[in-house]
């Protein structure tokens, strides 16, 4: 389902106020997490397009050189209880440390605690890297635009459920 | 690098989920599959302590695994062929050496490269603080018929007039013998990590040289030293005739040694290394760890010391630290704590991933910088050691 077409946000809404809204129905604590995160990815992929898919799983904020999904190279995903980070071909990157998660063919992650998290140099090397082997490359100038590219319609419960007395 | 192809058409629909209304990068069907996929992703703790990064069994187990099955594995038969072969082609070109030779330990290393190249002169000088000389048991004496000739007791550096001085002695003799070798160790580790001086160590071996005296570099640590320096292992095994890099310390792999040098000293090597019981069946899984961990390794340690230099420089800010570096060290300094239980100190730190190392009564703490600092920033550490401090 488009944005256009989800009853969760009226179409005339600014995408940094709908991903606003998305995020709002996370635990404070996991939104902090994610927007730091968000934060620093804009900082160490300057011009990175940031493509948001509010999934049935998770909200979903991908990090691509270009407007197309399959070119990201990061995403951020939102969960009731953490915040990770994908590397969508993490499983080609050199990883000293073994910070990475996942023994897919293709994808690989991290658990992300703030900023502090993707600043660690360990981190910084594997988006380095992940970027130097992206096909497309980021742009050199400017910043990418934030784009609302998919809201589901059906969504698991973005906190966790809490017993009444 | 590039990255892998696109993804296949079954790939794209499998991934794409789209009657969940799933996309690709949404990957994770269940939320818990990220924190329990791997198997090799078990530890991510901050090693205050130690050159490694600390592999678990499980780690190490799974990383051998990734390992194996990513290479094209041509196993070894005793050490010759295979895996190995290409490993120690791969270690002399990266020590711009003719030759290598994987050795089962540091200490045959050592010992082989001495006995070859003091060949009938059997005095050797070695540092009095060195490995050969107080870690081996007199191996190189009882083994090889060494007469080892400290120098420099309690020092990191000795020096060519020292060396002119045994010279001297040796030829004043009233038996003929004569010094065939000259060991010199850089880091030390019973210094705490001091360098051996670098500019002496080339006055030393040009003396060498002219005096046809072999020359060999003790560098288990060498990589750790570049790190520091800025000179490459390289242009610091240039001036010696044989030196030897430890593969398990810092690269990881458990076990096992390289020596590079001449063709004319280590060409005969793999029957010295027989007779002393070096000739293990197999050595490619410690050369697939340890050539895992060697590429990129000065550039990442490096970025380490960055953060522990920074750190190092806040938390000295704290009226219950004191921080003492080694004068030409490396990795190792000491903290200092007062008037906080460092025992207490540790234990917080541990429930935040961070582990310090024991410390003595007097709240004396050796901390060792790896790679691990690296999943680390030096905020994040100052934070961790405030908090636990109180």
């Amino acid at each position: 389902m488009t944005a256009a077409a989800s009853p969760r946000m009226p179409p005339s809404d600014a995408p940094e106020a709908q991903l606003a809204a998305f995020m709002a129905r996370y635990d404070p604590d996991v939104a902090r997490v994610a927007q730091e995160a968000r934060a620093e990815l804009r900082h160490q992929l300057p011009g990175a397009f940031e493509l948001v898919y509010d999934n049935y799983n998770a909200l979903v904020i991908g990090f691509s050189p270009t407007e197309k999904t399959p070119d990201a190279i990061v995403s951020v995903a939102l969960y009731p209880r953490w915040v990770s980070l994908f590397f969508l071909y993490g499983a080609t990157l050199p990883d000293p440390l073994r910070l990475l998660q996942g023994s897919g063919k293709q994808v690989r992650s991290i658990r992300v605690e703030g900023a502090h998290t993707l600043k660690a140099p360990a981190v910084r090397a594997l988006l380095r890297t992940a970027v130097a082997q992206s096909d497309a490359p980021l742009p050199a100038r400017g910043r990418g635009r934030l784009i609302i590219k998919s809201v589901s319609a059906r969504q698991r419960p973005r906190r966790v459920a809490t017993r009444s007395r | 690098m590039m990255r892998p192809m696109a993804l296949t058409r079954r790939e794209l629909v499998h991934t794409l989920g789209a009657a969940a209304g799933v996309s690709w990068l949404d990957v994770p069907r269940r939320e818990d599959e990220a924190s329990t996929s791997s198997v090799a992703a078990d530890d991510r703790s901050v090693h205050l302590s130690g050159d490694g990064v600390g592999l678990s069994p499980r780690a190490y187990a799974a990383l051998l695994d990734e390992l194996a099955r990513k290479s094209d594995l041509r196993e070894d038969n005793y050490l010759l062929g295979g895996e190995i072969e290409r490993f120690e082609r791969h270690w002399a070109t990266l020590l711009g050496k003719e030759t290598a030779v994987f050795m089962p330990s540091g200490t045959l290393a050592n010992q082989l490269a001495l006995r070859t190249l003091a060949g009938a002169k059997r005095r050797v000088i070695v540092p009095e603080t060195s490995h050969v000389y107080n870690d081996t048991g007199d191996a190189c004496q009882t083994l090889s018929g060494l007469t080892l000739m400290p120098l420099g007791p309690g020092a990191a550096t000795f020096t060519r007039a020292d060396i002119e001085a045994v010279l001297t002695r040796t030829a004043g003799g009233r038996v003929a013998t004569g010094v065939g070798a000259i060991l010199i160790e850089s880091p030390i580790r019973r210094l705490f990590g001091q360098m051996f001086d670098w500019d002496e160590a080339k006055r030393i071996t040009d003396f060498a040289r002219e005096h046809d005296i072999g020359t060999h570099l003790d560098g288990a640590r060498l990589f750790i030293a570049s790190a520091y320096t800025g000179i490459s292992p390289a242009a610091y095994a240039a001036p010696f005739d044989t030196v030897y890099v430890s593969l398990w310390k810092y690269f990881n792999s458990g076990i096992g040694a390289i020596l590079a040098g001449p063709k004319r000293v280590l060409d005969g090597m793999f029957h010295v290394r027989r007779m002393f019981g070096g000739n293990l069946a197999v050595g490619w899984p410690a050369a697939l760890v340890a050539g895992y961990y060697m590429d990129g390794f000065v550039d990442r340690l490096t970025s380490a010391v960055r953060v522990s230099e920074d750190f190092y420089t806040a938390i000295a800010r704290h009226p219950k630290v004191t921080v003492s570096k080694f004068p030409n060290g490396t990795n190792l300094s000491r903290l200092t704590f007062k008037g906080a239980d460092v025992a207490s100190v540790a234990r917080k730190l541990f429930d935040r991933g961070i582990l310090l190392p024991g410390g003595s009564p007097e709240g004396v703490v050796m901390v060792g910088v790896n790679e691990t600092w690296n999943r680390t920033t030096a905020a994040d550490l100052v934070r961790a050691f405030e908090q636990a401090l109180g």
